[in-house]
């Protein structure tokens, strides 16, 4: 359990990266590093993104399934790990 | 002749009365509501008194007395006699008793027996008062109940029928009243619904045919007909208008009272992948279905607060619509809220930043750190961060495309541009690129002291920490053999801690997954990489073979030749203690000695001709060893006294050549991976000797340095080229280029000391660990490529043309002495 912590201590330290947020499957942020507006914000736009780009990959082929979400902006970078049960956002500054 | 004329009602027998007077309503009516009578109503009988029995009277009559007396012809009395006799006192008890009750049972039990006396025994009571129309009668009689229940005590003439019936059915209700006591009222009771019987209220057929049926074709002419009828209507003769009066009924207003029907909006969104899955968990057994079902009813027993009712199951993780986990957001944060955290003030060491939520969301926190698929996916995001900011130098790593980020143009147009790859590319010299270090605060003041490769994944390094010096030893917690990935360089992907100094690393070529580590207090470990528990496979602890002195190197050796169980992959460690043990794991950790490595005292060539004998006086420490590429039997053993020696496997007694040349402590022997004769060594007494396996003396020394070499490479690309590590420098030497002086010297950060090097097998680099914990990854840059065939040729040709001028020299000097 600490093991998983420390984990995301050290994520949160590498270069670059602003934030780590865990959700929920409903969209309900359970751990996160940011602050609660951002988090809330991130955390129900992401979830339905996630939630969409699931459902197209299993649409064309049920037994497919999502693995991994990026998403790169000009200033950001959006990496989602999806489970059956939560979600794993990283937000990160690749160019900083 | 009279008859007895019996109706059977329902429950109730009651008996109808023949009276002389035929009248017609008599006929009818009997004749309307009995089945089974034959009664001749136009015989008349013989004698019947009735008294009469006014129905707005109320008399009292005694049980089973009965005023009408029929007599037959005969004169027998034929009076039916009651069937039921009833008890008077319990009759009325029966009667005020249930008073609450009998108004409630009262209009059924009117209305029944209404209905009663509809089906059969109205028309006893239509004769005594000679009316004609039966519904009066048939409400009088319904009022007359009435009115004789309300009164008091007072018991009509046909009392004891109505009072039969009444008092069955009032005995009826008295069981079914009780005191309703506080557990009754508690009581779980069931209540079983069932479908009814169809109560056909309405039925319209409907008007249209199909056009197939047996009938169409008469409708369809029929239809034709009335069309050319209505065609011709118009102007016909036959046809006139003609106006008519119609009954118009009074149309009523009737309101009606009913509960609001709830009406609840529903949406789902049905996907491919869902009817997959519907399917997929009505395949699997139930055990797997409450498990897929848990997610959804996790959510429903969150959401037990509001009214809303979901149905449990697949359709349950399908509802993705945003209305719906939007509501569920907003009462998931509506029913935490409403809970009191005690906890709260307690749990502040979490970066949780959600205020009050915590109760609602902590046991699925818990649930998910319990899971395996958060730490893997932890460490996939690890890596894919970590490749965002080392991307360029991966890339160069591994030879491939550095992707410039389209964004990162822009700002850095203004910014001086490119601070990778300009200043390397102008130089036209030989040079080595440092891209990046593997350190953390782990092995941070850790001296690395080993390093391996995995022979299955090149990416994986296995990097050994520990003090070399003893008085070291002490001041270090422990050793540190730690496994890192290329993809994270800013954490180890496995950590060991060792009780002792590491001093040997290696990785089973066998099974990969199998890692084996050296002590600095002797002790031989194996971990298995698969796992990331934090203690060995097998201890050689335990070991009575085992050393008692550092292990200051440990080789997987793949042993082709042997006799039965020797083949297949045996480790083989050297220590100060001067064994060199071959390890096994059959049902332990065994050892077996290869050979002990005995102490030769080379006396300096003297002029006496005398063979100077080995003198076996105790055993030296080893340092290196190295088994031979291609002959797995043979090795080299480098020990502390500066002397190589060639052994066999087969032999553990003796060696097969002794190489003389170096003066000090022998810290590294390597073959050359491209030429089968040729070993490179290198010791502390400052010097790096090419050695050749037919001479025993060093065929070429590398003289560079004041310092102490700790270890030596071969490039696995080119024949020619080795790499250095002395303490303050790295060095590259090119043979084919220079045999004095090393192609690349780059110096190691002030105050550090350069400890170990490795050359890595995907690409053109070489990595160097120092005293401070990091492994620098160098990459060579602008070196001389030339074809590999040529280039392994020329080793051997250095070689050669430097034994042949010695030989020259050697000659020429006793040419002189002669």
């Amino acid at each position: 359990m600490s093991e998983i912590e420390e984990t995301i201590k050290r994520i949160q330290s590498h270069k670059g990266v602003i934030g780590i947020i865990i959700v929920n499957n409903e969209g309900i942020p359970i751990r996160t590093t940011l602050d609660n507006s951002t988090t809330v914000q991130y955390a129900g736009l992401v979830h339905q993104l996630t939630m969409k780009a699931r459902s197209t990959v299993r649409d064309i082929d049920p037994q497919n399934d999502l693995t991994f979400l990026r998403l790169r902006s000009k200033k950001h970078e959006i990496m989602v790990a999806p489970d059956k049960d939560y979600l794993l956002i990283t937000i990160q500054n690749p160019s900083e | 002749m009279s008859k007895m004329v019996k109706h059977n009602t329902k429950g109730n027998l009651f008996v109808s009365r023949a009276t002389k007077t035929g009248s017609i309503l008599n006929t009818t009516s009997q004749s309307r509501f009995s089945k089974r009578s034959d009664a001749n109503i136009t015989q008349s009988r013989r004698s019947v008194t009735m008294s009469e029995s006014k129905l707005g009277e109320a008399k009292t009559s005694g049980p089973g007395r009965l005023d009408i007396v029929v007599l037959d012809d005969n004169g027998h009395d034929v009076t039916p006699k009651p069937l039921y006799i009833v008890d008077p006192s319990t009759q009325k008890s029966q009667l005020f008793n249930s008073d609450n009750q009998s108004t409630v049972g009262t209009p059924t039990d009117i209305l029944s027996f209404a209905s009663m006396y509809q089906t059969g025994t109205a028309s006893a009571y239509a004769q005594p008062f000679s009316r004609s129309i039966y519904g009066s009668t048939s409400n009088r009689s319904a009022r007359s109940k009435i009115s004789s229940i309300e009164s008091s005590g007072e018991i009509t003439e046909s009392g004891p029928e109505i009072t039969t019936g009444f008092a069955d059915v009032m005995t009826v209700r008295k069981e079914e009243v009780e005191e309703l006591t506080e557990n009754d009222l508690n009581k779980v009771i069931n209540i079983t619904l069932e479908e009814t019987d169809t109560i056909l209220m309405f039925e319209q057929k409907g008007v249209a045919v199909s056009e197939e049926g047996e009938d169409a074709q008469i409708t369809e002419k029929r239809n034709q007909a009335y069309e050319e009828l209505c065609k011709t209507k118009e102007g016909n003769d036959r046809f006139s208008d003609r106006g008519m009066q119609t009954f118009n009924n009074a149309l009523k207003n009737k309101e009606i009272q009913a509960e609001k029907v709830g009406l609840t909006d529903a949406g789902i969104n049905v996907t491919s992948w869902d009817m997959y899955d519907t399917y997929t968990s009505i395949a699997a057994p139930p055990s797997d279905e409450t498990a897929q079902a848990t997610p959804g009813s996790r959510a429903v027993s969150i959401i037990e607060s509001s009214q809303h009712k979901t149905k449990q199951g697949s359709e349950e993780e399908s509802l993705t619509t945003s209305r719906i986990t939007e509501s569920r957001a907003s009462v998931l944060t509506m029913s935490v809220m409403g809970e009191v955290e005690p906890e709260t003030p307690a749990q502040t060491e979490r970066p949780v930043t959600m205020e009050g939520s915590e109760s609602g969301v902590n046991p699925q926190w818990e649930a998910i750190c319990n899971g395996e698929s958060i730490k893997r996916h932890l460490v996939i995001i690890e890596r894919v961060v970590t490749e965002n900011i080392y991307q360029p130098k991966q890339a160069t790593y591994r030879g491939m495309q550095i992707l410039v980020d389209p964004d990162k143009e822009k700002f850095e147009t203004e910014s001086q541009a490119g601070t990778v790859s300009p200043d390397i590319m102008t130089s036209r010299a030989p040079t080595l690129d440092r891209l990046w270090s593997y350190h953390c605060s782990l092995t941070k003041g850790r001296n690395v002291a080993s390093m391996a490769w995995n022979k299955k994944n090149s990416d994986i390094l296995a990097v050994g920490y520990g003090q070399f010096g003893f008085s070291e030893q002490s001041k270090s917690k422990g050793g540190l053999a730690c496994c890192w990935n290329m993809k994270n360089p800013e954490f180890p992907e496995r950590v060991y801690h060792c009780k002792a100094s590491v001093t040997a690393v290696d990785f089973s070529s066998g099974n990969p997954n199998l890692l084996a580590v050296g002590l600095y207090d002797g002790t031989v470990c194996i971990y298995n990489v698969r796992n990331t528990e934090d203690s060995p496979v097998v201890d050689s602890f335990d070991c009575h073979g085992k050393h008692s002195s550092p292990v200051w190197q440990l080789c997987w050796i793949e042993r082709e030749k042997g006799v039965g169980d020797e083949r297949g992959e045996i480790l083989v460690s050297i220590s100060a203690d001067g064994r060199i043990v071959q390890w096994s794991i059959r049902k332990g950790f065994e050892c077996v000695d290869l050979m002990k490595l005995k102490r030769i005292s080379s006396k300096s060539h003297q002029k006496k001709k005398e063979k100077s004998e080995a003198f076996i006086s105790r055993q030296a420490p080893g340092m290196c060893f190295d088994f031979h590429p291609k002959d797995t039997n043979m090795y080299l053993a480098g020990t502390e006294e500066g002397l190589i020696h060639k052994c066999s496997c087969s032999y553990n007694e003796q060696f097969l050549d002794s190489f003389t040349g170096h003066t000090g402590p022998m810290y590294k022997v390597k073959w050359s991976p491209f030429s089968q004769d040729v070993f490179l060594s290198c010791s502390a007494d400052w010097s790096i000797k090419l050695w050749t396996q037919g001479i025993l003396k060093p065929v070429l020394t590398f003289h560079s340095t004041t310092k102490a070499v700790h270890d030596i490479c071969w490039s696995p690309y080119s024949p020619t080229v080795f790499c250095a590590v002395n303490e303050g420098a790295v060095e590259i030497w090119d043979l084919s280029t220079n045999t004095l002086d090393a192609l690349i010297n780059t110096l190691a950060s002030p105050g550090t000391k350069l400890a170990c090097s490795i050359f890595s097998k995907n690409s053109n680099s070489v990595l160097v660990g120092d005293s401070d914990g990091q492994v620098s990854v160098y990459q060579l840059r602008n070196m001389q490529e030339n074809t590999t065939i040529q280039k392994v040729n020329s080793l051997t040709e250095i070689v050669e043309s430097t034994v042949a001028s010695q030989v020259d020299t050697k000659n020429g000097d006793e040419k002189k002495k002669e």
